[in-house]
């Protein structure tokens, strides 16, 4: 397949379905769903009260869905093609999770209520620590070195989550580890997209900088560095600009694994193997499966709300273990 | 019905109720809703234990009572240790740790939860035959069950809704206290509304489309801050507020069913008057 031909007509079908996505989260929800929905939440509710739950309610969490997705999906593509590994992804190697860590001490120790900026600050220096702990222990490692490395990691961070939320006095702060774990972005508002997203489009430009230099990375380290490549500039970039972008989500939505795995993988086949092209699809197409599991939690009606992480996990997981077993053939071959 | 029901309360009370002689003499209660009835039927000497949450003024209403006395956390090694010829128990309990005292031969009496006034008087009876009956709490029982009775339901249509909402979803449909108790009190309930029994997790746009007249929203926990506190101040939410009464019912009064949660009636009759 001719891939040059296909890669912006590509990233418009792309924009586009997260155009209607992002519509379509709008119109989905407890209070009514779809056009008749909302016609009979328009004609039984005040008008005031219709709008707040779009511009309160609704919107906020159609801008997360799409933030956080493109944010983990970026995250995802620069990581993979930075450790030249394919099973990299920010929750696989535990910078979720860390990230996580950082935001339940700056929540539950009360810090986050007298300065709200420590609570996306914390997460980000939370990934910041594990991310760069993982690229010293595992960086130039094996696939396996970097996976088990990041196993420990997020157990270790996910343990630590769970130590502060039960030693709270506050009796819900135990039930919420599950929403750290797991992940949602159910009545998130304004404010926290005011928190979030101008750290997540700085992390964007910091990963966006590092693209050309990862197209020259791939041909190996020391082409790249013969090439004239700043090791150390794209290491900072890379670095920085995951713990920054993968940070903000997780503070305001906890972990949602396998979106940064998935997404990649599903993109490179339509655009090919090198990054600085990878990366803006890989962007949009995580915006995508994220809105689009957000509206899956809302549709499907077990009585109480699904978690998103859930949902990328029944999704991600298996195709995980797809992965893994492909690997395994390719390096039988 | 009534009349089965009282006769069957009569040979449960004959059947169970212990001679003075051979009462338990070192109680220990590991749950929050048990300290608080023990609490009001047995001696202060013949309790040797309560649970940890017996001093947490959030969870039960208890106060001083605990003071001097060893507070346990439930676990059967140091249920044990206090040499207990009754541990007092609800069905919240840690299942494994219930089964091995039983299995030690350990006598447990698990009360259920209470879900009614009804049941809050059911298992101050049962506990009152299992520790042994005195005048002071054949009194207390019988005032209690006179005070339940007497409150009736004002019942002029349609009733106004009430809701009681934890920032974080939880909310509690049908077949639970806090509903029962806003039943009592002449409102109509979420779960009646949404049609649900038992808790659940309602998001805020089901909350601001149903547009109670009345709400609680719990305890803010500002001193232990998680996301509950925080989703306290969600715009949405304060919206609603300017728009619905709002009321506090302390946690303790109805978290458990005792005879305090009288006084978590009588708040939201009061409201359901000013409204």
């Amino acid at each position: 397949m001719d891939n040059n031909k296909y890669y912006l007509p590509l990233l418009a079908v792309l924009t586009l379905l997260a155009l209607l996505l992002f519509i379509t989260s709008l119109m989905v929800g407890s209070a009514g769903t779809g056009f008749s929905g909302m016609r009979a939440m328009f004609d039984q509710v005040d008008p005031e009260i219709f709008s707040l739950i779009i511009r309160e309610i609704r919107l906020p969490r159609a801008i997360l869905g799409f933030t956080i997705g493109a944010s983990l999906g970026l995250a995802g593509a620069t990581l993979q093609g930075y450790l030249r590994n394919p099973l990299a992804e920010p929750g696989v190697i535990g910078v979720s999770t860390a990230a996580a860590l950082g935001a339940v001490i700056a929540i539950y120790t009360g810090l986050s209520l007298v300065m709200p900026l420590a609570l996306p600050l914390m997460a980000i220096g939370g990934s910041f620590i594990v991310i760069f702990l993982i690229q010293t222990i595992a960086g130039t490692g094996s696939v396996a070195t970097l996976i088990l490395a990041g196993v420990a990691i997020s157990s270790l961070c996910g343990a630590l989550t769970s130590l502060v939320l039960n030693l709270s006095e506050n009796p819900f702060a135990s039930l919420e580890i599950v929403f750290w774990l797991l992940g949602s972005i159910t009545d998130r508002s304004m404010s926290h997209v005011w928190l979030s997203t101008p750290f997540m489009i700085i992390g964007w430009f910091l990963l966006a900088a590092s693209a050309r230099s990862l197209d020259v990375l791939s041909l190996g380290e020391e082409t790249a560095v013969s090439l004239g490549v700043n090791l150390s500039r794209i290491r900072f970039l890379v670095i920085s600009g995951t713990a920054i972008s993968v940070g903000a989500c997780t503070a305001i939505a906890g972990v949602i694994g396998f979106v940064g795995l998935i997404v990649p993988h599903l993109m490179r086949p339509l655009v090919g193997h090198q990054p600085s092209r990878l990366l803006p699809a890989s962007a949009l197409a995580g915006a995508c499966l994220l809105l689009c599991a957000d509206i899956m939690v809302r549709l499907v009606n077990i009585g109480t709300e699904l978690k998103l992480g859930v949902v990328t996990a029944l999704i991600g997981g298996p195709f995980f273990l797809l992965l893994i077993l492909r690997l395994k053939v390719s390096h039988r071959a | 019905m009534l009349a089965a029901y009282c006769s069957s309360l009569f040979l449960l009370g004959f059947a169970t109720t212990v001679l003075a002689s051979d009462r338990p003499q070192r109680i220990v209660s590991i749950n929050v809703c048990t300290d608080q009835l023990v609490a009001l039927l047995v001696e202060r000497e013949r309790i040797i234990s309560l649970s940890h949450l017996a001093r947490d003024p959030n969870s039960s209403w208890l106060g001083p009572f605990s003071d001097g006395l060893p507070l346990n956390h439930g676990t059967a090694e140091e249920v044990i240790a206090l040499r207990p010829d009754l541990i007092v128990t609800a069905p919240f309990g840690f299942r494994p740790t219930i089964s091995i005292l039983k299995n030690l031969g350990y006598t447990v009496l698990e009360l259920p939860i209470a879900k009614s006034f009804h049941d809050i008087s059911e298992n101050l009876q049962l506990l009152a035959n299992a520790v042994g009956e005195n005048k002071e709490t054949k009194a207390l029982i019988r005032h209690f069950n006179e005070a339940v009775t007497v409150e009736t339901v004002s019942s002029d249509l349609p009733l106004p809704l009430f809701v009681s909402y934890e920032a974080s979803g939880w909310t509690m449909g049908n077949n639970s206290l806090p509903n029962n108790i806003a039943q009592r009190a002449g409102f109509e309930t979420i779960g009646d509304r949404l049609g649900f029994s038992g808790g659940r997790k309602i998001d805020l746009e089901k909350l601001l489309i149903i547009e109670p007249e009345l709400i609680e929203l719990g305890n803010p926990w500002n001193d232990a801050p998680a996301l509950v506190s925080e989703a306290m101040w969600h715009p949405a939410l304060q919206e609603l507020l300017k728009r619905t009464k709002l009321i506090n019912i302390p946690d303790s009064l109805w978290l458990c069913g005792s005879p305090k949660t009288l006084e978590a009636l009588r708040i939201l009759q009061r409201a359901r008057r000013d409204l």
